[in-house]
């Protein structure tokens, strides 16, 4: 049986087993992602290391867990190739393990660069999300009708983007797995599983406003601690 | 594990896709349990990938995109559609042998390697592998839930 007391004490008291612990993670999720990606953007393995100038059996080697010792300028060639950033960060063991737990790789994506309007364009970018400090019935009611037929993945991967990647969270608050509660008034209410603020790991409820314009550019605000816009949009039509 | 749920708009229910994960089977004879031996035999290192392998590969749905998947092997084997699930730890390149249950989204495990230089070690592991699978057609063996650590 499983006794994690036990495996929690030696990460607490050993070095070598805290870097066997992160090593394992990252040499199994790093070859995820990059098949993930690589799957997303129809990519064969022989087209991907075409693009990165690599050949085929490094790819392979990559997306076999442990094979490589991944170095930046490797991890940062991938990125290009596939057009999106990379982050790397120091994190808490418990981030690490929610960040696990909700990765999937048939669900992961990334925005590409030229996808990405915030990135682009961020003043046209804020203008167009919907001003949900001051929202109006209609903008709510346009939010309904695009949250009402996108499908159920693409909520979640919304969701699960927005709040992983929101750098407007506090910085305990990353790492979040949403669970997707319901729709309200055109925002989706999502509970955190945990914040751990301090002593004070309670549930919290998030709002997220979203909307979706007819050339499908897609924006969305989430509230938090620090910003309650969406909540207040939410409560604008008696949420 | 994220755990999806439906959500309702207008008491319309839009579903989540399918919230099933893999489930991962070891074999079990005579009270022995020579996976998780063969497990508890393995450094940290590659416990810790073996269990986070499972752990990922568990949520994609399709056995071909499973990380360290090398698919089935020949022979006899592949008769008994046995494939094989290779990670590296330690500098050694470790193999678990399985089949796919015929219950969906279900894989048994049938024996723990390591591979070097077309060897395997234990030298039998093929062989033991092929008369697994054969015991448990004949119902001389059981199978036993593998617990992936999903909280650590």
């Amino acid at each position: 049986m499983h006794d994690r007391s036990k495996t929690i004490s030696k990460l607490i008291e050993s070095a070598s087993s805290r870097a066997s612990y992160v090593r394992a993670k990252l040499n199994i999720n790093i070859p995820s992602q990059i098949r993930a990606l690589r799957r997303r953007q129809d990519l064969t393995q022989t087209e991907l290391a075409k693009a990165t100038g690599m050949k085929q059996s490094r790819i392979s080697a990559m997306e076999t867990p442990g094979v490589v010792n991944f170095n930046l300028a490797t991890l940062v060639r991938l990125a290009s190739v596939f057009k999106v950033g990379l982050i790397v960060r120091f994190a808490s063991y418990s981030e690490i393990l929610d960040w696990e737990n909700g990765f999937s790789q048939d669900d992961f994506d990334v925005t590409k660069i030229e996808e990405d309007a915030e990135f682009i364009n961020p003043q046209v970018a804020v203008s167009a999300k919907p001003q949900v400090a001051s929202a109006t019935r209609a903008t709510v009611a346009q939010a309904m009708a695009c949250l009402a037929v996108m499908d159920a993945v693409a909520v979640q991967r919304t969701l699960h983007n927005h709040l992983i990647y929101q750098d407007s969270l506090a910085a305990g608050e990353r790492g979040l797995v949403p669970v997707a509660e319901g729709i309200e008034a055109g925002a989706v209410v999502v509970r955190s599983q945990s914040i751990p603020t301090g002593s004070d790991a309670s549930h919290r409820k998030l709002y997220l406003a979203y909307s979706r314009t007819d050339s499908g550019e897609e924006n969305s605000i989430l509230s938090n601690p620090l910003n309650s816009g969406a909540a207040q949009a939410a409560r604008a039509v008696n949420l | 594990m994220v755990k999806r749920k439906t959500l309702t708009y207008n008491k319309k229910v839009i579903p989540f896709p399918e919230d099933g994960v893999w489930t991962f089977w070891d074999f079990v004879q005579n009270d022995s349990n020579p996976i998780e031996d063969w497990y508890e035999g393995l450094s940290e290192d590659a416990q810790n990938q073996f269990n986070d392998l499972l752990k990922d590969n568990r949520k994609t749905e399709k056995p071909i995109h499973w990380i360290g998947f090398r698919g089935f092997l020949r022979g006899q084997l592949r008769e008994e559609r046995i494939w094989e699930l290779g990670f590296y730890a330690d500098s050694r390149q470790y193999r678990i042998l399985g089949k796919f249950h015929s219950v969906r989204k279900q894989a048994i495990l049938l024996c723990g390697c390591y591979h070097k230089g077309h060897i395997y070690t234990p030298p039998d592991a093929l062989d033991l592998s092929y008369r697994r699978s054969k015991a448990l057609t004949k119902g001389e063996a059981i199978l036993y839930a593998r617990q992936i650590k999903d909280d650590i």
